[in-house]
Formats: structure tokens, C-alpha cells, sequence
């Protein structure tokens, strides 16, 4: 018998935290209204509603509609763009896993409620209405049908998606008095759509995603194609279809692993009595592991692994904390800008340049520390990633050079920086710690003393600086007031 | 080429000109009729537009 999957096992939990997590804006529970922060610019991978008063996030579908429907634009390069990637990704693995409504389905057929049936009669012709919708109620009619101002309603939001009523009509109808006045027809028609839906589901497998989610049929296309797939090894199936009967779309996956309409809940890997089946990101984390982890009959006893791994260490702890400092004030703030096209008044492509250039270079060191731990055994890990580490060398120059145009161009950013090294000192401090020891690697790990001692007294040195430097303000901030200076101004 | 191979470059190109697309989508501006829409209430989607 086969060990079932750590995520099929628990496919129902992760389907409920992503839900948790994209729509954890609780106040909108308790007030009603939806969340209008900058994260809204995002499209969600699943049929998550925006009017969802919890939703932190867009719905692809509602998102694509409502560009195809601006006066401004025809087509929506960004949203096509971002449900490909998801798709080329992922495929329909977004369904099994990551959209709230595929989990409301696959709540209510778990009811022990009348026969249990998959699919509805006709259900060849029936499951192309989902490409009949996506083109006719997502495209055209969203596109097309303008009103006077040149904008168009987006039909698929408007008459058919069960999502939006259930999880935006009918939570903002109960907690906002000002809608219940507002019930019409649309709203009416769009319970009965989804009453239907729901009593079906708790009969028959996702019938919407069956016959109706044009976001599906998207993802489906993906299917043959995304890095997520289904791999067959047909020297162990043995024909016996039980695939296939564990398979709530009823697809026959010893056939078409990668079926358009598999949502990819892993029923079927979980179900072959022989494990025949497999997913292309299992395989590749088993090749991974093969290649590079350590096995638990093998110990680190050479001094050059554990001097690897604790340079690893260090690399992975200074990076993330350089991040982590880093993450307000350039990261996210550069991308909000960058997203909503709104800069604000002190904004330099320079300075932006050169925060990316330093968040690269953090980046870089991320990945080299976490391969350098990974690779602890390998002869030449140390020589590759000291070689590898050169390019940051490179980038720092860069950033040097880069410093001395921005002051040229706009001496007042000297009082910026300085004012930043008081109050997060490591991205300015770290970097060069950074750049000077990794280029030393080699030496370090075999294990040359001055190299050693030298990196351990920089590294200390650094995160000590780092983390008094803070308190400096604060503590100018003190003598000043008690002093009877209110420096107000002069320190923040 | 694989079945394999192709599928797998098939992917990286489609990966690549998604990535693309998101920029130019950015670029010309397109995330703020994504915000604007998704920051108000959607009548329709509520079904009382
Ligand atoms: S088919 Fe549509 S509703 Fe169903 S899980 Fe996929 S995206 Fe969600
Ligand atoms: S359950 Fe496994 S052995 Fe049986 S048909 Fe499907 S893939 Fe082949
Ligand atoms: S083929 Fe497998 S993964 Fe796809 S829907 Fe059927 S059981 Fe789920």
C-alpha cells in the first residue's frame, strides 16, 4: 500500500488557509465594507471574489472584464499576462488547491446525502459551455456591449458567477444596511444560480467547475503544458482504472495524466494501488533531495563541511536580515509605486535603481548561503559559490558609482542616507561585510586562520553595529528632551 | 527533441511571455483600472448593479 501524499492528505486545510489568508481583512466582517489597499492591484490565482469584504486581492476573471470594459484600454495585457503565469506555473492546480469556490464544492459533496453521482447526462456537450461562457460572457459581451460613457458591464460577474453572490452579495446584503435597499432582479437571479449550483454540488462533483468556470477552462488549457503535471510510468500501471474511479472529474488519468478538466487534486496519485503515478514537482524535489541532501547514515565529521554549512549559516542570516530591513522602504514601497504608477514627490530612478540593485545582490546572497548549506559536501561547492559570489563585487561597484551620480544630481540625498544609516544602518553597513568576506570563501572554509578570524570579527562587529545603531536616535531623542530640546524635526 | 523537451520549452517560453505581458500591462498602465475596480464595491458582482 502507498503512503498517501502529505497534500492530498491535507488538501482540504490548504484549500481553507489560502482562503484564510487572501481574505483576512476582518474588519470588513464586522463593518461590511471592502478592503481598498494597494495589494488589490494583484490578481488572486482562484475565483476569489473582490467584493468579498474580507478580500485582499483581485479576481482574474472580474479583473480581466473590467479592463476589457474601461474606455481606456481593449485588451488586458497585465491580467492575461498574470492568469497565464499562474497557468504556465501551475495549471489547474490553482483549482484542487487554491480557489475558495472549488472548496466550497468539495465541502458539500463530502454531505452523506442522497447517491453520489460525478458527472450530469450530457455531460460531453455540457462541459464545453465553459469555453461558450469564457468567450461569449468574459470577452465579447464584456468587450462590446459599451454604454454612452464607453464603458461595459462585466456580464460574467453580472449574470452567472456564483462566487461573487455568495461570497460578496450575500455577506455585504446581511452586514450592510445601505445594499438591502438596493435588491433587485440581478440579485434574485444570481441566489437562484447559485442555490441551483449548491444543491447540485452536494450530489453531483463541482459542477461548476465542470460545465461553467470559464477561470478553469483557462487554467485547463495550461494543463499539458504547466511545470505542475501528471507523469504516468507505464512500465508499473497496470490498466486496472482505479485512477479513474477515484477521480471525482472521471477523467481516465492512465490515459490523459493532463486532461484540460483534471483539477489536479491528486486524488488519482494518492489512489493507484501500484504508484504508477507521480507529479512532475514530486519527481524533481525527489531528484533534488538525491542530489544534494545529506543522508542520515552520513555525518559531517570533515571540518571543511561544517565550516561550509556555518558560512551557509551566516550568508542565509545576513541576507534575510538585510531583507527584512530592507522590505518597507525599498522593496515594497518601489513596487507600489512601480504598480500604481504614483510617485511621490522625493522619488529618484536612481535611488530606486540602486535599492533594486541592493535587494538583487541580498537576493544573491540568499540563494548562494542556502546552496552553499545544501552543497555542504560537495568538493568544489565552495570554489563555484566563491566564484559565483564575484558577480556581487561587480554590483557593488555599481552601487558605489551609482551613489556618487545621485549626489551629484541631488546633493540634499546625502541627509537621506544618512538619516537611513541611523535608522537601518545593516543594508549600508552589511553590504560591504557582504562583499568583502564571500570573495574570501575559499580560504575561509579551508580553514585559513586570518580569514577565519577576520570574518568572525566583521560578522559580529556588523550585527552589533546594526542593531545598537537604532537605539542611537532614540537615545539622542532622550538627552534632548531632557535637556529641554524638543528636537523635533532633527530627530525622528 | 523529447516529447519531454518540447513540452518543457513550450513552458519556459510561455512562462517568459507572460512575464512580458505583465510588464507591458504594468507599464501602459492597466493596474489601475485593476485597482480602481477592485477597491469599490462591484454591483454586479454583489448582483445589485
Ligand atoms: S474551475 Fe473555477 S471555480 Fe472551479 S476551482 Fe477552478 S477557478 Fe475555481
Ligand atoms: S490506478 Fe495506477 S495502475 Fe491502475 S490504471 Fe491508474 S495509473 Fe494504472
Ligand atoms: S485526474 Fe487525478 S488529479 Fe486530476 S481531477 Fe482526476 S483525480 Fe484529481
Amino acid at each position: 500500500m502507498k503512503k498517501e501524499r502529505f497534500f492530498h492528505k491535507y488538501r482540504h486545510w490548504i484549500q481553507a488557509a489560502w482562503f484564510a489568508l487572501t481574505n483576512g481583512y476582518l474588519r470588513g466582517y464586522t463593518s461590511g465594507k471592502i478592503y481598498t489597499g494597494n495589494t488589490k492591484v494583484l490578481c488572486f490565482p482562484g475565483l476569489n471574489c473582490y467584493s468579498c469584504p474580507g478580500a485582499l486581492g483581485a479576481c482574474p476573471i472580474g479583473s480581466l472584464q473590467a479592463v476589457f470594459g474601461s474606455n481606456t484600454y481593449r485588451v488586458s495585457l497585465y491580467v492575461f499576462g498574470v492568469i497565464s503565469l499562474f497557468g504556465a506555473v501551475m495549471g489547474r492546480l490553482v483549482c484542487g488547491f487554491l480557489c475558495p469556490f472549488g472548496l466550497v464544492q468539495d465541502l458539500l459533496y463530502k454531505i452523506p446525502f442522497g447517491p453520489k453521482r460525478k458527472n450530469l447526462p450530457n455531460h460531453k456537450i455540457l462541459s464545453k459551455l465553459r469555453y461558450v461562457i469564457l468567450i461569449l460572457f468574459v470577452v465579447l459581451l464584456s468587450s462590446l456591449v459599451k454604454d454612452v460613457t464607453g464603458m461595459a458591464a462585466p456580464w460574467f460577474c453580472e449574470w452567472i458567477c456564483p462566487s461573487g453572490a455568495l461570497f460578496a452579495g450575500i455577506p455585504l446584503v446581511i452586514l450592510n444596511p445601505g445594499f438591502r435597499t438596493a435588491i433587485g432582479f440581478h440579485f434574485w437571479w444570481k441566489l437562484a444560480i447559485l442555490l441551483i449550483l449548491l444543491f447540485l454540488s452536494v450530489v453531483y462533483y463541482r459542477p461548476f467547475c465542470k460545465y461553467l468556470c470559464p477561470l478553469g477552462a483557462l487554467y485547463g488549457v495550461f494543463n499539458p503544458v504547466s511545470t505542475f503535471r501528471i507523469k504516468v510510468d507505464q512500465t508499473k500501471c497496470v490498466k486496472c482504472g482505479g485512477c479513474q474511479r477515484a477521480c471525482g472529474m472521471d477523467i481516465r488519468t492512465f490515459e490523459t495524466p493532463n486532461s484540460t478538466e483534471c483539477i489536479r487534486c491528486l486524488n488519482c496519485v494518492s489512489a493507484c494501488p501500484t504508484g504508477a503515478l507521480d507529479t512532475t514537482w514530486h519527481i524533481a524535489g525527489k531528484d533534488f533531495a538525491d542530489r544534494y541532501l545529506a543522508k542520515s547514515d552520513e555525518t559531517l565529521a570533515n571540518p571543511e563541511v561544517v565550516r561550509t554549512v556555518i558560512l551557509g549559516c551566516a550568508m542565509v542570516f545576513s541576507s534575510l536580515f538585510t531583507l527584512l530591513l530592507h522590505l518597507r522602504s525599498s522593496v515594497y514601497a518601489n513596487f507600489i509605486y512601480f504598480m500604481t504608477n504614483v510617485y511621490p514627490a522625493s522619488y529618484s530612478p536612481i535611488v530606486m535603481g540602486m535599492n533594486f540593485a541592493k535587494v538583487t545582490v541580498t537576493v544573491l546572497v540568499l540563494i548562494n548561503g542556502i546552496s552553499l548549506i545544501l552543497q555542504c559536501k560537495k568538493a568544489d561547492a565552495v570554489r563555484s559559490s566563491a566564484q559565483s559570489m564575484k558577480i556581487l563585487q561587480v554590483i557593488y561597484l555599481l552601487l558605489c558609482v551609482g551613489m556618487i551620480i545621485a549626489i551629484v544630481l541631488n546633493p540634499p540625498i546625502i541627509g537621506v542616507w544618512l538619516n537611513n544609516i541611523l535608522t537601518s544602518p545593516f543594508p549600508l553597513l552589511g553590504m560591504p561585510f557582504i562583499t568583502l568576506t564571500l570573495s574570501r570563501l575559499d580560504k575561509i572554509v579551508h580553514g585559513e586562520k586570518k580569514a577565519g578570524i577576520g570574518f568572525a570579527i566583521l560578522f559580529v562587529f556588523t550585527i552589533l553595529v546594526s542593531l545598537l545603531i537604532p537605539l542611537f536616535p532614540i537615545l539622542l531623542g532622550y538627552a534632548l528632551a531632557s535637556a529641554g530640546l524638543t528636537g523635533s524635526g532633527a530627530v525622528q | 527533441m523529447t516529447d519531454e523537451k518540447k513540452i518543457i520549452l513550450i513552458n519556459r517560453i510561455l512562462i517568459f511571455a507572460s512575464i512580458l505581458l505583465v510588464i507591458i500591462g504594468v507599464w501602459r498602465g492597466e493596474v489601475g483600472v485593476v485597482l480602481n475596480k477592485a477597491v469599490k464595491v462591484c454591483m454586479q458582482c454583489m448582483g445589485i448593479g
